[in-house]
């Protein structure tokens, strides 16, 4: 048809219609070229993994673990087949850091997502839970309600088959970023966030000089008539989750169950979900039947204010501690309703179930919330019940265990190496020379420092055995400030045993802050 | 019609008031949030938000100048005597005065029934009304608001030519 060098080349009738013969090949879906599941290797034997995380929810707050107020039946039917770690420390005492420690097996001053919507070093975005599961072939599905987890698993898309966006399972939602900038979500949420939406603080106002009005008379009204409608379910108020923050995140968590127990049977085999749900947080919405369930006067003995007091009246903390504790008999429900369903379909037979959370919650001291540098004993012990494939009996581990130890875990359960990068250690009873109780456990507080910097101020706690070592550093008034507590006869972290004449107080004061130093080594050269 | 109405000169000192005063709020309250962002953005991320945040504020920049252009065509022209630059002036200028005050005394307009809205927009209507109004008595005080627009234009200008820089590279992180 060519072969006339030098000329037009023309195409006739009969070479069209020869070529259009191949079009209906352009509808073929070619292997490698069609979006699905990535799973080369393919394990159909190996076993699911679903990991549950309710957003702050305080072990010290779970009846299941010695809560005078019955919050978590449904959780105590699920330990019946689980392990359950009675001495579990978040990595970090807000959602950032906390979960970061969860998908990369390591501590804030490794992963550095340790401010508010902050996100990992670049490192972890080849060394997470997500990267791991793929090269084993795991079908791997992320979703959170909470914003500040989804930069997070936003970070990490490239290793996740599914990312489902939090607006999918909102009944409000209204940042617009996600929809017009999706290639550029974290940053371009910064952005719009500080365009329409500032005013966190009293002095924080939007950049937008007149469309901020609109935007947010609008949305306002749009919220509005959205908690009317939820208002007979909700009467304390509709479950807002970031009202403060002026993003209009309302969902409901009975949506996001459905939608698990509808992917639990949907997804391909084995696969890797985390699942990062926003109750029990702030605003503690609970859903009518539970209202004043906990009503019952019952206030805790107050306990000393050393530092970083918000100067809450124990009424108030308690009357928020009620609020709090309902809300957990509410998000327990809906567990057991999660519960149920797993196990009339039999999908705990072949799946690794994880339960937990990424900090925890505290009503005490003068403290209310989680947005403090404190890190007492509420704030960093968080639930941790592991149900392995088809297990029936329940057992219990008091060893002192981390969120890092959750992937080297998992990643011991489903047969696959354990990096050396990750900080964390295979959990008793799985596998042989399991996490030892002798060893340091450590919770990070640093939102005031440099992503990639040292770490100046801040907070430390290093939990050996049954002591706890509180270390705070660089604030204001508080330069360099010891607690240490025996968590074994004073869980209620009442008596202040630090001294620098205590030999204990001394040797653990000298190991977190050489753990301190060598951590921020890299950052010092 | 615009051109019947308005000169090109006139339509550019409206653009000069309005980026202007959109940019300075802008810019003011960037600067108030941009060092917690540094703490934890790195370099290109933080070059990368403040490049989102200019290239929104040249939108609102251009929906305002619209507006009051919009404005200059639906007001009776014996009303704006070729004075649309002093009213663009007096609306954008109160409207940050406004903006302050309200968020000061801690205004939330999305906790704001409809009727709040408009009892708020036609407050601003009648006081810009009043201050146009104002303005127009005093030759002054006019010449003086005109003799100001004429000299924030440079910077006007450079901060259009940053707004570009940052819808490039808003354009480039999305393709």
């Amino acid at each position: 048809m060519f072969e006339n060098a030098g000329m037009k080349p023309q195409l006739g009738r009969r070479d069209f219609l020869k070529w259009a013969s191949l079009l209906p090949f352009l509808g073929v879906k070619w292997p490698g070229l069609v979006d699905q599941p990535r799973g080369f290797s393919r394990d159909s034997q190996a076993p699911n993994v679903l990991i549950l995380v309710f957003d702050t929810l305080s072990a010290r707050h779970v009846s299941l673990y010695g809560y005078q107020r019955e919050t978590t039946p449904n959780l105590a039917r699920f330990a019946e087949r689980a392990t359950v770690y009675h001495a579990h420390s978040a990595g970090g005492n807000f959602t950032s850091p906390g979960t970061a420690s969860l998908l990369t097996g390591t501590y804030p001053w490794s992963h550095r997502a340790f401010h508010i919507q902050g996100t990992m070093s670049r490192l972890f975005e080849a060394r997470n839970i997500f990267s791991l599961f793929g090269s084993k072939g795991y079908y791997r599905i992320a979703y959170t309600h909470n914003q500040a987890a989804d930069a997070l698993l936003y970070q990490l898309r490239q290793h996740l088959d599914e990312r489902k966006e939090p607006r999918e399972l909102s009944v409000l939602f209204h940042p617009v970023p996600d929809r017009l900038f999706p290639n550029d979500y974290n940053v371009a949420r910064t952005a719009e966030a500080q365009f329409l939406r500032s005013g966190i603080g009293e002095d924080l106002w939007p950049s937008s000089l007149f469309l901020a009005w609109f935007y947010n008379t609008l949305w306002g009204q749009r919220a509005w008539s959205v908690k009317q409608k939820l208002a007979d379910a909700f009467p304390r108020g509709a479950p807002d989750y970031n009202s403060q923050e002026r993003s209009g995140l309302i969902l409901l968590l009975e949506d996001a169950i459905d939608w698990l127990q509808t992917q639990v049977s949907r997804l391909p085999r084995p696969y890797l979900a985390y699942i990062h749900l926003f109750p029990p947080h702030a605003p503690y919405a609970t859903r009518r039947e539970f209202i004043d369930i906990f009503d019952d006067g019952w206030a805790p003995l107050p306990k000393p204010r050393l530092f970083f007091d918000q100067e809450a009246s124990e009424e108030h903390l308690n009357l928020q501690r009620r609020l709090y504790d309902e809300t957990i008999a509410y998000v327990d429900a809906e567990f057991g309703r999660l519960y149920d369903d797993l196990q009339k379909t039999g999908a705990l037979e072949n799946t690794c179930l994880v339960f937990t959370s990424d900090h925890g919650e505290m009503f005490e001291r003068g403290i209310i919330g989680h947005v403090t540098p404190a890190l007492y004993h509420p704030l960093v012990h968080v639930p941790l019940l592991i149900s392995r494939p088809g297990q029936a009996v329940r057992e219990e581990v008091y060893t002192p265990t981390s969120a890092v130890d959750v992937l080297p875990t998992l990643l011991h359960v489903t047969g696959q190496p354990i990096p050396e990068w990750c900080e964390g250690e295979v959990l008793p009873p799985f596998g042989e020379g399991a996490a030892k109780s002798e060893r340091g456990i450590f919770t990070v507080e640093a939102k005031e420092n440099p992503k990639q910097g040292p770490l100046t101020k801040g907070t430390v706690s290093l939990r050996r055995g049954r002591y706890q070592l509180i270390h705070y550093f660089g604030y204001l008034g508080v330069e360099r400030e010891f607690e240490l507590y025996d968590l074994e006869n004073d869980p209620e972290e009442r008596e202040n045993l630090y001294s620098p004449n205590n030999p204990l107080a001394v040797e653990l004061q000298k190991a977190l802050e050489e753990k301190l130093q060598e951590m921020n080594r890299p950052y010092l050269a | 019609m615009f051109k019947q109405r308005f000169t090109a000169y006139e339509i550019f000192q409206v653009f000069v008031v309005c980026s202007f005063t959109v940019h300075v709020w802008s810019v003011y309250n960037l600067l108030k949030e941009a060092p917690a962002w540094m703490l934890r953005m790195s370099a290109g991320e933080l070059t990368a938000t403040i490049a989102y945040v200019l290239a929104f504020t040249l939108f609102e920049s251009v929906v305002v100048c619209l507006g009051i252009v919009l404005l200059g065509v639906l007001l009776p022209s014996r009303w704006l005597r070729s004075k649309l630059a002093t009213l663009a002036s007096v609306v954008l200028y109160l409207a940050i005065l406004g903006s302050g005050v309200a968020y000061k005394l801690g205004a939330r307009p999305e906790t704001w029934a409809g009727k709040e809205f408009v009892f708020a927009g036609s407050l601003f209507v009648a006081a810009s009304a009043a201050a146009y109004l104002f303005v127009l008595r005093f030759p002054g005080l006019e010449r003086k608001i005109l003799a100001i627009v004429d000299r924030v234009s440079v910077l006007t200008l450079a901060y259009v030519f940053f707004d570009l820089i940052a819808v490039l590279v808003v354009i480039i992180r999305n393709v």
